[in-house]
């Protein structure tokens, strides 16, 4: 099984442009949306609009039987995130605070505690051509991604492409998960270059090998990332050039790798380049 | 004084960019970026260096397991929903990455092997000169964002009791970090760039400042790169009746002058007098609040 | 009647503090006997849901109403929850008057509620 991670940690670098098009190029890939909070591959890959599957993700929480409740109040002490008060005959629970850790449940000595499902959000899955796509969509208003992201990733098949949130925090981790390659997006821009340096501690960290791409390419200001990348001795895979070309058929919800010979050029020899590495 | 925050939704649209432009043209002596997980806007405001005050951010205990204690029952293993354990040959032992911080497995461990250890989840950082800068540095791979948000907008609250206007830059997203720096904000502006992406993100966005009853204005940058979809974002603004604080136009010399540290409030682009429009107009929607 | 407020110093005669999950102190003055009995707030080194640990404090401690500039919207459910009035002080007024005020209903209710420093 193949899983390569596509990641930034500063957003609109092009995350979702290298993974829509890399997963548009290799038949019978699957492409996950792992950036939960703001999903936009399945724009790409959704021509009629219609999910073939759609479903509820869920987490639990506590529910409290008055009844049962003496009032102890073991498990508002347990909490460590303050997620409980008691302030009439059973316990106030602040949903969104509660991290589901379960622990409530397990500390009451009468039963009084059981726990229900809340929504996180909701997975959709998409088949356009042989490529299956897969969208979480976290509930607006839900702090935390990580339990949805694991879901999407219950999706991977033989070859599969994540696109991961931005970031280098508790949701992109849970995203490269499992991943056996690594593609680190940037643009010659300080700030990208900023942000991909504490990616390149996560990554390293997790012990994933992992290459470089330049997206938005621009002979006078590559060097920003060009002299990084050759100090520590990685690889540089593949540069985009900066088109307004590129830029405005992305803009409209389609993939260059479909519109324009030279873009799908450049993806197929990414391919061949993952192939050789032995990630694909 | 008035709070304002800088977020987007899609990320990469320019908030950084356009804060330190508006910091610049509205002489603001407070900001603060809040996109801890990835801050950049030190990178491009003249802050004085000299006078910081740093700290390190303590954030929940995470757990460890005394691996002598250890019986090997796995029973902290069983009972852990958040896969933080890992089997050692003769006991368990606790990925402080997975750690969430929960304590069941202290609680139940037969042996009393588990206990809490502090968790440094990153720096804090005050800049105090002519003007003040609160910003931070979340840890790699550290799940405290929202707390750590948290911390340098109160960091800056507990600065400039004198001053009329804070500008924020906010984080990418929708989730805690996000909804950690809308809470005790005047107004809300969403950068946002004409492609069905951002489009599509800027509605969740929005939806998120809903939440918190934020006055949310709109700035569509690199507005001529698709005039069709910023026709379709304008149609939003106006059925969802926001306010559009202005449009920006892709300029090539941006990119350059970020790099070379450059003001872009003090260049003579046409993105420069486009931002000076659309810091005058947030003036005025600052005095109607 | 019982009256909770958080405070700057243990004092009442000192002001009200201007925030109260994380305030130094609690007071709570019985309007019967006159007397105040002062508590360090343990939550304001809580980690996180600091609003929640405090407000759970004072519900302890059963007063029927509580006087605070302003709350995050967490401290106020708990509060709200426990049938606990809230009310806004008078701005230049220390605190034992403003509980005066209060005896002499001559408070507003709160209004300045915040949606809180919450999320881990």
């Amino acid at each position: 099984m193949n899983k390569i991670a596509v990641l930034s940690g500063k957003g609109g670098s092009g995350k979702t442009f290298i993974s829509t098009n890399l997963a548009n190029v290799i038949e019978n890939s699957t492409y996950l949306d792992c950036d939960v909070e703001e999903p936009n591959g399945y724009i790409f890959f959704n021509k009629d609009n219609s999910a073939l599957e759609s479903k509820k993700v869920y987490r639990e929480i506590p529910t409290f039987d008055g009844d049962k409740c003496i009032g102890c109040r073991e498990c508002v002490e347990f909490c460590k995130f303050s997620a409980l008060a008691f302030i009439a005959d059973k316990p106030l629970l602040f949903e969104e605070i509660c991290h589901s850790c379960g622990g409530c449940e397990l500390v009451c000595k009468h039963g009084a505690i059981t726990n229900k499902k809340i929504e996180v959000g909701s997975l959709s899955v998409y088949k356009d051509k042989s490529i299956k796509t897969v969208s979480g969509q976290m509930r607006i208003g839900e702090a935390s991604a990580v339990s949805l992201i694991s879901e999407v990733l219950k999706e991977a098949t033989e070859t599969t492409i994540v696109d991961c949130p931005p970031g280098s925090a508790c949701s992109t981790m849970e995203a490269i998960k499992g991943a056996n390659y690594c593609i680190l997006v940037t643009e010659p821009t300080i700030f990208s270059l900023h942000n991909i340096k504490m990616i390149v501690e996560l990554v390293e960290l997790f012990k994933i090998p992992y290459g470089f791409v330049i997206n938005k390419s621009d002979d006078q200001l590559d060097y920003i990332i060009e002299d990084y990348i050759k100090s520590i001795n990685k690889d540089l895979l593949m540069k985009v050039p900066f088109s307004k070309q590129i830029a405005s058929i992305t803009s409209i919800g389609k993939l260059v790798s479909d519109e324009d010979l030279e873009s799908k050029q450049l993806f197929e020899t990414l391919k061949q380049d993952l192939i050789k590495r032995a990630v694909l | 004084m008035k709070k304002v925050l800088v977020i987007s939704g899609k990320g990469g649209t320019g908030k950084t960019t356009i804060s330190a432009a508006l910091i610049d043209f509205l002489n603001v002596k407070a900001f603060a970026d809040c996109d801890v997980d990835a801050p950049n806007l030190h990178l491009i405001s003249s802050v004085d260096t000299s006078n910081v005050e740093e700290k390190a951010y303590k954030g929940m205990d995470i757990y460890s397991v005394n691996e002598s204690e250890c019986i090997n029952c796995g029973k902290c293993a069983s009972l852990c929903k958040f896969d933080a354990f890992i089997k050692k040959e003769n006991s368990y032992q606790i990925n402080p990455l997975a750690c969430e911080g929960c304590g069941v497995c202290e609680y139940f461990c037969p042996t009393h092997a588990i206990s809490p250890l502090d968790n440094y989840v990153g720096n804090t950082q005050v800049f105090k000169g002519a003007a003040v800068f609160s910003t931070a540095q979340l840890t790699m791979g550290s799940g405290n964002s929202g707390k750590l948000v948290s911390q340098v907008k109160k960091n800056l609250d507990d600065n400039i009791a004198t001053q009329d206007l804070a500008i924020i830059d906010g984080s990418p997203g929708i989730g805690c970090p996000v909804i950690a720096s809308l809470s005790a904000i005047d107004l809300a502006i969403v950068v946002t760039e004409p492609s069905l992406s951002g489009l599509s993100d800027l509605k969740r966005i929005v939806k998120t400042a809903e939440v918190f009853k934020t006055k949310t204005t709109i700035i569509i940058n690199k507005a001529n790169l698709n005039t069709s979809v910023s026709r379709l974002i304008k149609d939003y603004i106006k059925n969802e009746n926001l306010e559009l604080l202005g449009e920006i136009n892709y300029d090539p010399n941006v990119s350059k002058l970020i790099n070379a540290n450059s003001s872009i409030a003090k260049s003579k682009t046409q993105v420069s007098r486009e931002l000076k429009i659309i810091s005058d107009k947030l003036l005025l929607e600052l005095q109607k609040l | 009647m019982k009256i909770g407020l958080a405070t700057v110093e243990k004092d009442l005669e000192k002001q009200i503090n201007q925030t109260f999950g994380r305030a130094p102190y609690f007071a709570i003055y019985d309007s019967k006997t006159k007397k105040v009995e002062f508590f360090d707030n343990d939550a304001r080194n809580a980690a996180g849901g600091a609003g929640i640990k405090a407000a759970q404090f004072l519900v302890d401690q059963k007063p029927e109403a509580v006087i605070a500039y302003r709350m995050g919207e967490n401290s106020v459910r708990v509060l709200v929850g426990a049938k606990i009035k809230l009310f806004t002080p008078s701005d230049d007024k220390n605190a034992i008057d403003n509980i005066e005020l209060l005896l002499a209903d001559k408070l507003e209710s709160l209004v300045d509620i915040h949606s809180g420093y919450h999320h881990g």
